[in-house]
């Protein structure tokens, strides 16, 4: 599932707003950004997953319970 | 009865010849066979002492040597109980060891099974509480709450960056 260079991937399990979209993208504080592009995944259970050029911020409850996993063990 | 002086002096004459080839003829070939018996004797007692003297040399010899026999016998003896003692010790120091190794062993092989069990069993609790978790979080959320959590999470995204 590539996306082109300057595409912000945002993964979520319902499909975001615009506005959220908008609001995500100013976060990143990243001008080079040219278009966001949302994913709609029901693996990730709960939240969402950012992905831009490689990079990763997984706020998934999917990774949540992971990480939680590999406490537990 | 009338004494014949020339009957005596014949009768002295006579005797003194008698006497004469008796000294020359017959005293002389006695007292040798005398002196050769004696000689002989002596030579036997002499003989005699030489021998019983060897013997009693050769007895105290075989009692010197039996003596030294048994001191040897009894140092032998003595090491040979020496040297069993020593290896009767090694063997029960060797088999202590042994023991003591293989129940070390047998302990660190029961700890390592335990050691793995308690962790196979945490590994699958953990897989049971994350599973669960998954199937409750997976069906029970609804749209709401998902936009709930996405807002929240818009908060965090202010302290982190992409960039």
């Amino acid at each position: 599932m590539n996306t082109p260079h300057n595409t912000l991937l945002v993964e979520s399990v319902i499909p975001l707003t615009k506005d959220q979209l908008e609001q995500i993208k100013a976060l990143t504080r990243d001008k080079t950004i040219s278009q966001v592009e949302n994913r709609v995944m029901p693996d990730l259970i709960g939240g969402m997953r950012l992905s831009l050029r490689g990079k990763v911020i997984d706020l998934s409850l999917k990774s949540r319970i992971i990480n939680l996993r590999a406490k537990l063990a | 009865m009338d004494i014949s002086f020339p009957a005596i002096i014949f009768q002295a004459i006579n005797f003194g010849v008698v006497a004469f080839v008796i000294w020359k003829f017959l005293l002389g070939p006695i007292q040798k066979v005398l002196e050769e018996r004696s000689a002989r004797v002596e030579q036997g007692v002499k003989a005699a002492e030489a021998n019983l003297k060897k013997e009693q040399e050769m007895d105290k010899r075989v009692k010197q040597e039996l003596q030294a026999s048994r001191d040897e016998a009894r140092e032998v003896i003595a090491e040979s109980k020496k040297q069993a003692e020593k290896e009767a010790t090694a063997i029960l120091e060797k088999a202590r060891q042994q023991a003591k190794k293989s129940l070390e062993g047998e302990q660190r092989a029961f700890e390592a099974k335990m050691h793995k069990e308690a962790k196979d069993l945490e590994n699958k609790m953990a897989d049971l509480v994350t599973q669960a978790t998954k199937q409750v979080l997976a069906g029970s959320l609804t749209d709401a709450e998902q936009k709930k959590i996405i807002d929240s999470q818009l908060k965090q995204l202010k302290g982190m960056s992409l960039a």
